[in-house]
């Protein structure tokens, strides 16, 4: 019965977790993409000093949400974020349209995607 | 999986061993995969492997798809060619396991099994088994465990209180030899008929094998 009890409780530990990262993942995501959102349309505005206040911001939070994703998530997604980032505050200081504006939605796209990956769906088990 | 090893391995419990390598080497080979992506993994396997083994100590029936069921390869002396053809066991692999159990001869033979780690058990008939006391109607007496009282310079007081014997009695067995204190000794065991057997450390043996 110990050994029943000590498995029961070790299995909801570990989906407790699971679900509990899944939820902190993808709330995160969500709130990189609102700003991210925010910041295409200052683009679009061709508010610049806004912009790049904002994606300073960004990457700030990015930072300190980075050190967390890092233990559940594969490096080489975030380090395309990082690029996608860099690239971004180079385009918005550079005041380039067309390119600004598409690695924004790379990055938003990036950031969706990983939470997608993440999440507990048939399609990721199988 | 306990104290077993490789080659007494259930088949499911050697594969959950082989899974359980492969995931330790996926993050150690790649930095860019979190090493929480290795250790989920190989704690969840080893809950199931848990688990799995629980169930089958409960269940028969699961026991037999998990573990398999042994079989019966010779009977009464004679070979079960049906069996053999269902394992694909072949007669050449059949006369090498039987050797190598020291029946040379499948005629000494009674029955052979095929346990499900895939050792191969060996009842010989009874006229070709070794010959145990209870044959010749000869008494024994009792033989117990032999437990080690001093390893490498340690006192096993557990197996002292196993003998209900002490430090006291075990010091004035020592002293017989000349020896004045536990750190000296290498191995001092105790059977069941009261021989102590007592080694010194750095104890050499010469030329012609005497202490």
């Amino acid at each position: 019965m110990r050994l029943v009890f000590t498995m029961a409780v070790a299995l909801i530990v570990f989906l407790g977790i699971g679900l509990y990262s899944e939820i902190w993942i993808s709330n995160t995501a969500q709130e990189i993409s609102i700003e991210v959102s925010k910041l295409e349309e200052m683009i679009n505005n061709r508010d610049w000093d806004e912009a790049s206040q904002l994606i300073d911001n960004i990457q700030k939070d990015w930072s300190s949400i980075e050190e967390s994703w890092d233990i559940i998530v594969d490096h080489r997604e975030m380090d395309e974020i990082d690029l996608a980032l860099t690239r971004s505050i180079k385009f918005i200081e550079a005041e380039s349209f067309d390119l600004a504006l598409a690695e924004i939605a790379v990055l938003k796209h990036m950031v969706l995607h990983i939470a997608k990956k993440e999440s507990l769906k048939i399609l990721n088990i199988f | 999986m306990g104290k077993r090893q490789i080659g007494e391995l259930q088949p499911f419990e050697l594969v959950l061993a082989i899974m359980i390598a492969e995931l330790a080497t996926v993050p150690m080979e790649d930095k860019e995969i979190p090493l929480i992506n290795g250790i989920i993994p190989i704690i969840t396997l080893l809950l199931l492997q848990v688990v799995i083994t629980f169930i089958s100590l409960r269940s028969d029936r699961l026991r037999g798809v998990i573990s398999g069921t042994p079989s019966i390869l010779i009977e009464n002396g004679k070979i079960i060619e049906d069996e053999l053809r269902k394992l694909r066991y072949n007669l050449t692999d059949l006369l090498e396991q039987l050797r190598l159990k020291d029946f040379p001869n499948i005629a000494d033979v009674e029955y052979a099994i095929l346990e499900t780690s895939g050792e191969l058990s060996i009842i010989p008939k009874s006229q070709k088994r070794p010959l145990t006391p209870e044959d010749l109607k000869v008494d024994t007496p009792y033989e117990g465990l032999a437990l080690p009282l001093i390893m490498d310079g340690h006192i096993k007081h557990n197996n002292l209180k196993k003998f209900n014997l002490d430090t006291k009695w075990l010091n004035y067995e020592l002293n017989k030899f000349g020896i004045h204190s536990s750190t000296e000794v290498l191995l001092a065991s105790l059977d069941t008929k009261g021989d102590l057997y007592i080694q010194k450390k750095g104890t050499k043996s010469n030329k012609d094998g005497t202490l």
